[in-house]
């Protein structure tokens, strides 16, 4: 694995923007963070088995002991916790220094996003991983760099000071292909049940067809992708989108709708 | 049970790279190379021994049924048994010595195909080859299968064809239609075929029978004619042949008959006719090449003349799961930061 060198003196501030960046939209974390537990939170189901020879005593099943049927018990059962894993993959091209229309660049929004959903994802208790993406695309080959800001392992605690720094390593353009075409692969290989992808970029310079590509591939592959689009339009690419012009829009009221519509479609 | 594109992918790759490394010989490590791209099939040798196999550009979020995946592996062994088994030198060379004649390189290819299949399946080098084979086949056969004849017995374009599953039912495969070789008039050539290309062991000798049996064939080609001609003489009754009767016969006939046939006979077969010099040799080559402009099947009934190799029908059993735009490749690298 590469690395890429950022001086030490700068890991305290990007630790400060970190956290600055989470207590600026804290406000708005309401209903965003109570869709996010609905729509991944990991319940311990517990059912019942009916028709048992043994256990307990079903009530329901007095009708069939009077014919003579002796399977009239039930017993409680434990299944599996149906638990989710995210992965949060953040587009760090060239394109996204320009401006959005609240006076920031993209880059500073992107990097509020991620600090936001990474916050919420691990108050949920959520296993989460969090990646940014640049490099060289082209119709037959994209070429993508994938730096890893915070595994699957790792605290956010710990990652704060990489997350913080997204707004210092943008760079090139976009291989928005390969790169969700990884991180799908990727996540599809993990054992959670529930899988999910957020996407956060300016879907500057996608292909429409690709991108259907991928949001097929990833239905098969039973993962879902929520695209967050800032300064751009995602809607003819992914099928769960929300298109938004800064971070308080995106933690506003079209998210939350987003997540429940998910999790009502599940 | 289906997969999605992406596994069966993975899943043909990685089988085709186990039967190459199960059929090299010790110390001579083949490089291979697995494309997917675009419509066509095949498996080609390039330099350093590298074994190209191409296939149709699978869509990797598509969902593949079993039986499509074992046609595409099933192709993918088949292709390799020739790579490993056949000596493509002699039968092109057999083919240019023969003028280039079509008919004959698809009496070898029919005669070779089991020939191949069977050493692949007796060499042991894919556990499941039998049934792999089998589906291939099934999907080649019951492609425009109507419950008839899968061919007509007595077409000569299609002894071929006749030949390649006739010869796949003595490998022991379950063949989904029934044998018609029995009521050919070529019975007994293709029996002979059949029989003599069980005992060959190499693709020389599979090029001598089927130099044999297309003798053989020519012979009593030239046979039916003679009859045909003394029926017409003895009955007074000429013959006026339209022009769109193949060129097969009529360079047959025209073979035959040359100029004793006179200048009314020369006139009428104006335009398809390309002389009496030319013989029999280019006649076949020009309605082979008749047939395979019109595909799968000749007007005026019956089947025409099929493929032999399973590469013309794959495209058309994966119909709904190819591609048609090519997905750029991806090369990843993985960054960690570092606060130094």
């Amino acid at each position: 694995m590469k690395t890429l060198a950022i001086s030490k003196s700068g890991k305290s501030v990007a630790i400060d923007a970190f956290y600055d960046r989470i207590k600026q939209n804290s406000n708005a974390f309401g209903a965003t963070k109570a869709a996010l537990r609905k729509l991944l939170r990991s319940i311990d189901s517990v059912g019942w088995s009916h028709r048992e020879e043994s256990g307990r005593l079903d009530r329901r099943a007095f009708s069939r002991y009077a014919t003579g049927d002796a399977s009239v018990f039930s017993r409680r059962e434990y299944k599996e916790a149906d638990k989710a894993v995210v992965n949060i993959l953040v587009d760090v091209s060239g394109s996204t220094y320009f401006g959005c229309e609240d006076g920031e660049t993209r880059l500073v929004v992107f990097g509020s996003i991620t600090a936001c959903l990474a916050k919420l994802l691990d108050e949920c208790n959520v296993t989460t991983k969090v990646s940014a993406f640049y490099g060289n695309s082209s119709p037959a080959f994209d070429k993508v760099n994938l730096i890893e800001l915070k595994d699957y392992s790792e605290s956010l605690r710990s990652k704060a000071a990489d997350i913080g720094a997204i707004t210092s390593i943008a760079r090139s353009s976009t291989p928005d292909y390969g790169a969700v075409y990884e991180e799908i692969i990727a996540i599809s290989k993990r054992k959670e049940r529930r899988k999910v992808l957020f996407l956060v970029t300016d879907a500057d310079d996608y292909d429409v067809g690709n991108a259907n590509h991928l949001q097929a591939l990833a239905n098969n592959l039973g993962v879902i992708i929520v695209a967050i689009c800032v300064g751009g339009d995602i809607s003819k690419c992914y099928t769960h989108y929300v298109n938004a012009k800064s971070s308080a829009e995106v933690f506003g009221g079209s998210f939350s709708k987003l997540l429940h519509s998910i999790k009502g479609a599940q | 049970m289906n997969t999605i594109g992406l596994y069966a992918k993975r899943g043909i790759e990685a089988t085709f790279e186990k039967v190459v490394r199960a059929a090299d010989v010790p110390g001579t490590q083949r490089r291979f190379i697995v494309q997917w791209s675009g419509t066509g099939a095949g498996v080609t040798i390039g330099e350093q021994n590298t074994i190209r196999l191409t296939l149709p550009n699978l869509s990797e979020s598509a969902l593949i049924s079993r039986s499509q995946f074992a046609v595409l592996v099933g192709f993918a062994v088949h292709e390799f048994g020739h790579v490993r088994y056949t000596d493509i030198g002699a039968w092109n060379k057999a083919v240019e010595k023969a003028g280039g004649d079509h008919l004959l390189h698809r009496l070898i290819n029919g005669l070779e195909d089991p020939r191949i299949e069977q050493e692949v399946i007796v060499g042991g080098i894919c556990a499941n080859a039998r049934n792999l084979f089998e589906a291939v086949l099934s999907s080649v056969l019951l492609k425009d299968y109507d419950g008839g004849d899968y061919v007509d017995p007595d077409d000569i374009n299609n002894i071929a064809f006749q030949f390649a599953v006739e010869g796949r039912r003595l490998n022991g495969y379950s063949v989904p239609v029934p044998p018609v070789y029995r009521r050919s008039k070529y019975r007994d050539i293709i029996e002979f075929g059949l029989d003599e290309a069980r005992k060959c062991k190499g693709t020389v000798t599979i090029i001598s029978v089927a130099e044999e049996v297309l003798r053989r064939l020519r012979q009593r080609q030239q046979e039916q004619q003679q009859e045909q001609q003394q029926q017409q003489q003895q009955d007074g009754q000429p013959e006026d042949r339209s022009d769109d009767q193949s060129g097969d016969r009529q360079d047959q006939q025209d073979g035959q008959q040359g100029d004793q046939q006179g200048d009314q006979q020369q006139g009428d077969n104006d335009g398809a006719q390309q002389g009496d010099q030319q013989g029999d040799q280019h006649g076949d080559q020009q309605g082979d090449d008749q047939g395979k402009q019109s595909l799968s099947k000749k007007p005026g009934g019956g089947k025409g003349e099929l493929e032999i190799e399973p590469s013309a029908s794959l495209f058309e059993s994966l119909a709904g799961v190819v591609d048609s735009k090519v997905r750029p490749r991806v090369e990843t690298t993985r960054i960690k930061i570092q606060w130094s």
